[in-house]
């Protein structure tokens, strides 16, 4: 039977092809209010009208955020340079001239070197009592630090020529200096010990010490003086106030315990334009090291890759986990080269809302943290590694507004750039996101949808 | 004009049209008016792809839509895979085309739907592919994912089952 030749289908067809059926009032009402639903008719209208009041939380949020981590950086950076562009004063320099002469001036010079610099430590120490918080009070222990290192620095060059210059009774004021130095710095280390021990401990203890008088010039320079340290049996193998003399010649006659000192950020800071890696590290220690060395870190770009899953949770907000893999390469050069690479493992946890809906096209807003433990180290280089171990765990904010081209209902690529915020700790190894905190990230991919 | 506006035109025009579309396919009114909301929702969306071509090319395109939106209404409520066991149906010979005929001129449209309406979802989707779409068997197969043998008997099903139907509905108007 073919259907051409039924007319009775013929019939039903030719009837029914231009049938109208009434329809109902409401069934236009029911269309529309479909329609105005749709992110298509909210397309059509202007874009602020078509914002929630989300979507302008939403941007204040970012916004805020964005103000308050530039201030910070901006603060942060500021600081950061007035520590790292610090000269010499001009008496250093002077004090280099003036050691070459009789004995009784090079006292008076070490004097005056020690009266100069006994007020910075001063200074950064009146700082440090009124500060309120752990980070200006670490600010304050670079300061002094530094000061401090400033004073040692103009003691090295007059040290040196007293050395060439005298071979007599020169050297002994040459020794007294440097137990000066010594000691000062012994006790500024052991502040910085505290500081870095317990947050709260640390600001009593701020509190407690008095660098004044630990640079007394009359007690340091008295015949009869002898280091707290070697009184103290507790200091005598502490080894954290013999790596902040690593550049001196005196300190290799106080050292065996040379190997087992440590490199405290804050002397890097002094000698090194880069922050540093040792302390952070850990226990990456070059052997070798002296203070007046440079080095350069150069940071490999992060380069992440993980997997996720998406889960709707209300409405159109949905949340994404998974494992995210990440490679964190820093290079160290000096006259030897050698690098880290260290890997972490991450788990995100993402809160995700559409902006705009399209046919194929999607834009959406993220907002979340990620936790990431780090899984490998390893430094490979001429410097002796003593321990890659204790690296804490690293905690980040992130914000994010992606693109997404659905290529099909199962599969989509997206393009999501973002701006991340690494916190950090004292611990926390010299990385790229170590030293850009707040960084611009562009994640991409393929997602599927089940 | 806006999309909004235009569709209004179309809805004016050719809503009571599109409706009978969607009961041809549709096993009731209240799906049917789903299927058409469906319709014009899609056709919202689509409308910058539409380029008119002349009388009547609104209404073949928004017919195709809503034929399309049918088939995915279907597909989507599995309603098609639950009337492909056309063993259920015991076969029966057709009526003559005459007396069918003849049937037929005592029967409203409406009641014609409602005739059409009655029939098993497969039967239904195929009879009308095949009559008023005029796609062959060969396209409905594919269009369906059933193979060609199955669209044909599933269409002779349909045209008994309806000759039947139209047949008591003589009966009963006697």
């Amino acid at each position: 039977m073919e259907k051409e030749n039924d007319k009775w289908i013929k019939n039903i067809k030719g009837r029914l092809e231009n049938h109208s059926e009434p329809v109902s009032n409401k069934l236009w009402e029911r269309i529309e209010s479909e329609i105005r639903r749709t992110p298509e008719y909210n397309g059509e209208r202007s874009f602020f009208a078509s914002l929630s009041w989300m979507h302008y939380v939403a941007a204040s949020i970012v916004i805020l955020l964005g103000i308050g981590i530039g201030l910070h950086m901006a603060i942060k950076d500021s600081s950061d340079s007035e520590v790292k562009t610090e000269s010499l004063p001009s008496n250093i320099s002077a004090s280099a001239e003036i050691s070459a002469g009789p004995d009784t001036l090079t006292k008076r010079t070490a004097k005056k070197i020690y009266s100069s610099e006994d007020s910075a430590p001063k200074t950064a120490l009146a700082h440090r009592s009124n500060t309120s918080s752990t980070s200006e009070a670490l600010h304050a222990r670079t300061t002094v630090t530094t000061h401090d290192g400033i004073g040692i620095a103009a003691l090295q060059q007059a040290d040196s020529g007293i050395t060439v210059t005298d071979s007599g009774g020169i050297a002994t004021h040459r020794s007294i200096a440097t137990t000066i130095a010594t000691t000062a710095k012994n006790d500024i280390t052991v502040a910085d010990k505290k500081i870095g021990s317990d947050e709260n401990a640390a600001k009593n203890n701020i509190k407690v010490i008095d660098y004044s008088k630990n640079i007394n010039e009359n007690k340091y320079l008295s015949d009869n003086y002898e280091p707290d340290y070697k009184k103290d049996k507790k200091y005598k193998n502490s080894g954290m106030s013999l790596s902040a003399y690593g550049k001196f010649s005196g300190m290799k006659s106080l050292g065996s315990n040379t190997d087992d000192a440590v490199l405290y950020q804050s002397d890097v800071n002094f000698t090194n334009t880069s922050p540093g890696l040792f302390l952070a590290h850990g226990g990456i220690l070059p052997s070798d090291i002296y203070a007046n060395e440079k080095y350069n870190y150069n940071y490999d770009f992060p380069v992440s890759f993980g997997i996720a899953f998406n889960i709707p949770i209300y409405k159109n907000l949905s949340i994404e986990s998974g494992v995210i893999f990440t490679k964190l390469n820093t290079h160290i050069e000096n006259d030897n080269s050698s690098s880290q690479k260290l890997w972490y493992a991450g788990i995100p946890l993402k809160f995700y809302y559409p902006v705009y809906k399209g046919n194929n096209f999607d834009i959406y807003s993220s907002f979340g943290g990620t936790i990431e433990k780090c899984f490998s180290a390893k430094y490979s280089g001429s410097f002796r590694v003593t321990a890659l171990k204790n690296i804490p765990l690293q905690y980040s904010a992130n914000i994010s507004v992606g693109a997404q081209y659905n290529i099909s209902q199962l599969v989509a690529l997206y393009v999501e750039p973002g701006f991340a915020y690494y916190f950090k700790e004292a611990q926390t190894p010299e990385t790229y996101r170590k030293k850009h905190p707040a960084s611009i990230s562009l994640n991409g991919g393929i997602r599927f949808h089940f | 004009m806006k999309n909004l506006d235009r569709l209004k035109y179309a809805y004016d025009r050719y809503a009571g049209r599109l409706l009978s579309v969607c009961m041809r396919y549709s096993p009731d009114r209240d799906t049917a008016e789903d299927m058409m909301q469906d319709t014009f929702i899609q056709a919202y969306k689509s409308f910058d792809k539409f380029t008119d071509r002349g009388e009547g090319s609104l209404r073949a395109w928004l017919e195709k839509i809503a034929v399309n939106t049918c088939l995915q209404y279907l597909r989507k409520k599995d309603l098609l895979r639950e009337s492909v066991d056309i063993t259920l149906i015991k076969e029966s010979n057709l009526q003559d085309d005459d007396i069918l005929n003849n049937n037929l001129s005592n029967i409203p449209e409406q009641i014609l739907l409602k005739l059409i309406e009655e029939l098993p979802d497969g039967y239904r989707t195929v009879f009308n592919l095949y009559i008023f779409e005029n796609y062959s068997h060969k396209q409905i197969a594919q269009l369906l994912g059933i193979n060609e043998k199955s669209s044909s008997s599933q269409l002779y099903r349909a045209k008994t089952l309806l000759a039947k139907k139209i047949i008591e509905y003589g009966k009963r108007k006697r």
